[in-house]
């Protein structure tokens, strides 16, 4: 094996290598801390390395006999993977130290699982053959549940069943849409050559394919109407976990719908307003749903399925500018779920508690993390500044070319959204009890530094959007070269 | 080959339908035993030597393990089922609807459309289809992993039918898959049901408690 190949797979191999280290030995000392750092690290520098590769080999590497596939797309979604599995390791540490410390006995397993899930994502970004991606995918899913019902209590266990019987039934519609690909293609289906592919299907079967994956990566991603296990999931979780299933597990979903329903929507008029008309339900429905919820996780999961419902619609048009939005909205997404969860995270920390009515009356001062959720807040409602005003505007527009009712819906959704939040900060942060007023909750710095990394991303990222363009401008290339 | 599936169904049948869990769970046996004859025929008929394999893993894993799994499942709770959303004749009549008209119809369906796919293909997207219904139409947990265990044979008869050649290393890989899928839920349902169990027995020593003090 060469050096080259071996830094090549460390992105996936680190983190899968190192889980297994932590279920050993993990239990003593930060060693499942120090383990994780280094893996994901190890995992931070082989994605590195592709990108410089794909950018001497025009934007594409075909590796061993073409079993993997990397483009601009598969670095993007692997870097982000793993800024969200580093910021959710440092924020655990002391999160579920305190709040799961009945738990102290299984920590090494929760970071190990993170850090399996993590590989096997990564290992899904970068495969060539349809049938392998799923086969990672679903196993990134299925363990993703032991984090969910962490707590083990009869609220996480109802949710973390549901997500996995509800993912799991969800996903082998893609399967079938696999299936049927291969049998109608007559050869496996690879993601370099499914652009061909799809063009040359009959008609029939490309819409029947395509309704299959829609089905089967819409139950992934949480949008509705196949959203049932989304905001239970989220809200049972610890904080830490909601930020990974947000940040991470869910965009397994936009992945595998990037590498498949955008190629059909491509090349079938139909697909593209079937997907499109799905995408406006959600975002108008999950901000709907968002307001007059009581528990604050929930409210943000309903905003999540608001959002996520952007990037739904963008990944189905078939513009430059459409599916750039919609990448770059897919990251905004991660670090907004990001900021807003943490903060949330950090309230639990200090009141013990979600329910919107019962932090008001215990939380004290907590100036930044108030702050952090204002600026989540002002970034769902795409407030200029932030990033997710450039990603919003970017879909919006290339939406109102085509189909100017759903980028009205785009517009509304951002503004119910935002409000919902915003009331719920006022009335936590500004309206809170007279006698918490002059009462400071602690908050453990590594809480509030992960808060603030994502905060200040999202400013960033909005002021100065050069730093991030050229990675979104190569993943955007990347879908839109295998769609042919 | 057209007696073993319908054997198939008729089995199907009476774990979606059965009200007790434990017969519900039994009865899965049989059906994955024909699932095993129905791939034993298919590769002696079309002279596939891999589906052999494929076979004996489906008789270790669908005909021995997965009922084993669901019988743990049912430690600590009743074996009733969990009231459905549909009325249990209703869904009878829809059972019996899907499952022979269904198959009739995917039978002309492949004739017509797909000859070249082997005779499991109907068999396989009825199985998948009345999971489905079963899966949106029953409330019991236990129930649920049964119509996932019933799309998941669907699927499973769908590949051997449609891309009988395919690698078995992937073929075994989402065998695997379905195995890790179906011991997490049979693990949470285990948790499920003695938190339930626990929160019974609590529920019975406060009412017990408060009646002596009365």
């Amino acid at each position: 094996m060469s050096f080259e190949s071996i830094i090549f797979s460390l992105s996936f191999i680190a983190p899968m290598l190192a889980s297994l280290l932590i279920f050993l030995f993990g239990k003593k000392g930060f060693i499942k801390e120090g383990i994780s750092f280094f893996a994901i690290i190890l995992s931070v520098v082989s994605t590195s390395s592709y990108w410089h590769y794909i950018t001497l080999n025009n934007n594409t590497l075909l590796l061993y006999e073409e079993s993997f596939y990397i483009d601009g797309f598969s670095i993007l979604m692997q870097f982000m993977v793993e800024a969200v599995a580093l910021l959710v390791i440092s924020y655990s540490a002391r999160y579920i130290e305190k709040l799961y410390f009945h738990k102290k006995e299984k920590f090494h397993v929760y970071y190990g699982v993170i850090l399996l899930s993590t590989g096997f994502m990564n290992l899904a970004f970068i495969l060539n053959n349809l049938f392998w991606v799923y086969i990672t995918l679903e196993l990134s899913s299925i363990l993703a549940v032991y984090l969910i019902v962490f707590n083990l209590n009869k609220a996480t266990l109802k949710a973390g069943f549901k997500y996995l019987i509800f993912v799991n039934v969800g996903i082998l519609f893609s399967l079938l849409g696999i299936i049927l690909l291969f049998y109608a293609t007559g050869k496996p289906v690879m993601i370099n050559n499914i652009g061909q592919a799809v063009s040359n299907l009959p008609y029939t079967i490309a819409l029947i394919c395509a309704v299959l994956f829609i089905i089967g990566f819409f139950t992934k991603s949480g949008l509705i109407p196949f959203h049932l296990w989304l905001p239970d999931a989220y809200a049972e979780a610890p904080s830490a976990v909601t930020v990974f299933l947000a940040g991470a597990v869910t965009k397994m979903g936009f992945y595998g719908l990037a590498r498949t329903v955008t190629i059909f929507a491509f090349h079938y008029e139909e697909i593209k307003i079937l997907v499109i008309i799905l995408a406006a339900l959600s975002m108008l429905l999950g901000a709907l749903l968002a307001f007059n919820q009581k528990d604050i996780k929930k409210l943000i999961a309903y905003c999540s399925i608001s959002e996520m419902g952007f990037i739904g619609a963008a990944l189905a048009l078939k513009s430059y500018e459409g599916i750039f939005g919609g990448v770059f909205q897919i990251v905004n997404h991660t670090l907004i779920k990001g900021v807003l969860f943490f903060s949330v995270g950090a309230i639990i920390y200090a009141c013990g508690t979600r329910k919107i009515e019962e932090i008001k009356e215990s939380i004290g001062k907590i100036p930044v993390i108030g702050i952090t959720f204002f600026i989540g807040a002002l970034a769902v409602g795409g407030m200029p500044l932030f990033a997710s005003f450039l990603s919003s505007i970017t879909i919006f527009l290339a939406l109102a070319k085509e189909f100017l009712w759903a980028a009205v819906i785009l517009i509304i959704a951002e503004f119910i959204s935002v409000i919902a939040l915003l009331k719920t900060a006022i009335y936590i942060f500004w309206q809170k009890n007279e006698h918490n007023k002059a009462q400071k909750s602690f908050i453990p710095f590594t809480i509030i530094f992960c808060t603030l990394t994502c905060a200040v991303l999202i400013i960033l990222f909005g002021i100065y959007p050069e730093i991030i363009y050229p990675l979104i401008d190569s993943a955007t290339r990347g879908i839109i070269k295998i769609a042919g | 080959m057209e007696m073993i599936y319908i054997t198939i169904l008729f089995f199907t049948f009476l774990a979606g339908e059965a009200k007790n869990l434990k017969f519900s769970s039994l009865i899965l046996i049989p059906h994955s035993v024909f699932i095993v004859i129905a791939i034993f025929s298919l590769a002696y008929i079309n002279n596939i030597p891999s589906l052999y394999l494929i076979g004996i893993i489906d008789f270790i894993v669908r005909a021995v393990l997965m009922p084993i799994f669901l019988l743990r499942c049912l430690r600590k709770r009743l074996e009733a089922e969990v009231r459905p959303s549909i009325i249990h004749p209703l869904s009878i009549a829809l059972s019996i609807v899907i499952l022979s008209v269904g198959y009739h119809f995917i039978e002309i369906l492949k004739a017509s459309v797909i000859p070249q796919a082997l005779s499991s293909f109907s068999c396989g997207l009825t199985l998948f289809v009345y999971g489905f219904y079963l899966f949106i139409s029953k409330k019991d947990l236990v129930k649920m992993i049964v119509s996932f265990f019933i799309i998941e044979n669907g699927i499973h008869l769908l590949i051997i039918s449609m891309i009988p050649h395919m690698s078995k290393f992937i073929e075994i890989s989402l065998t695997f898959n379905f195995v890790v899928a179906i011991i997490f839920l049979v693990y949470l349902i285990l948790r499920l049901n003695e938190v339930f169990l626990q929160e019974e027995i609590k529920k019975f020593k406060e009412s017990s408690s408060q009646r002596s003090e009365q």
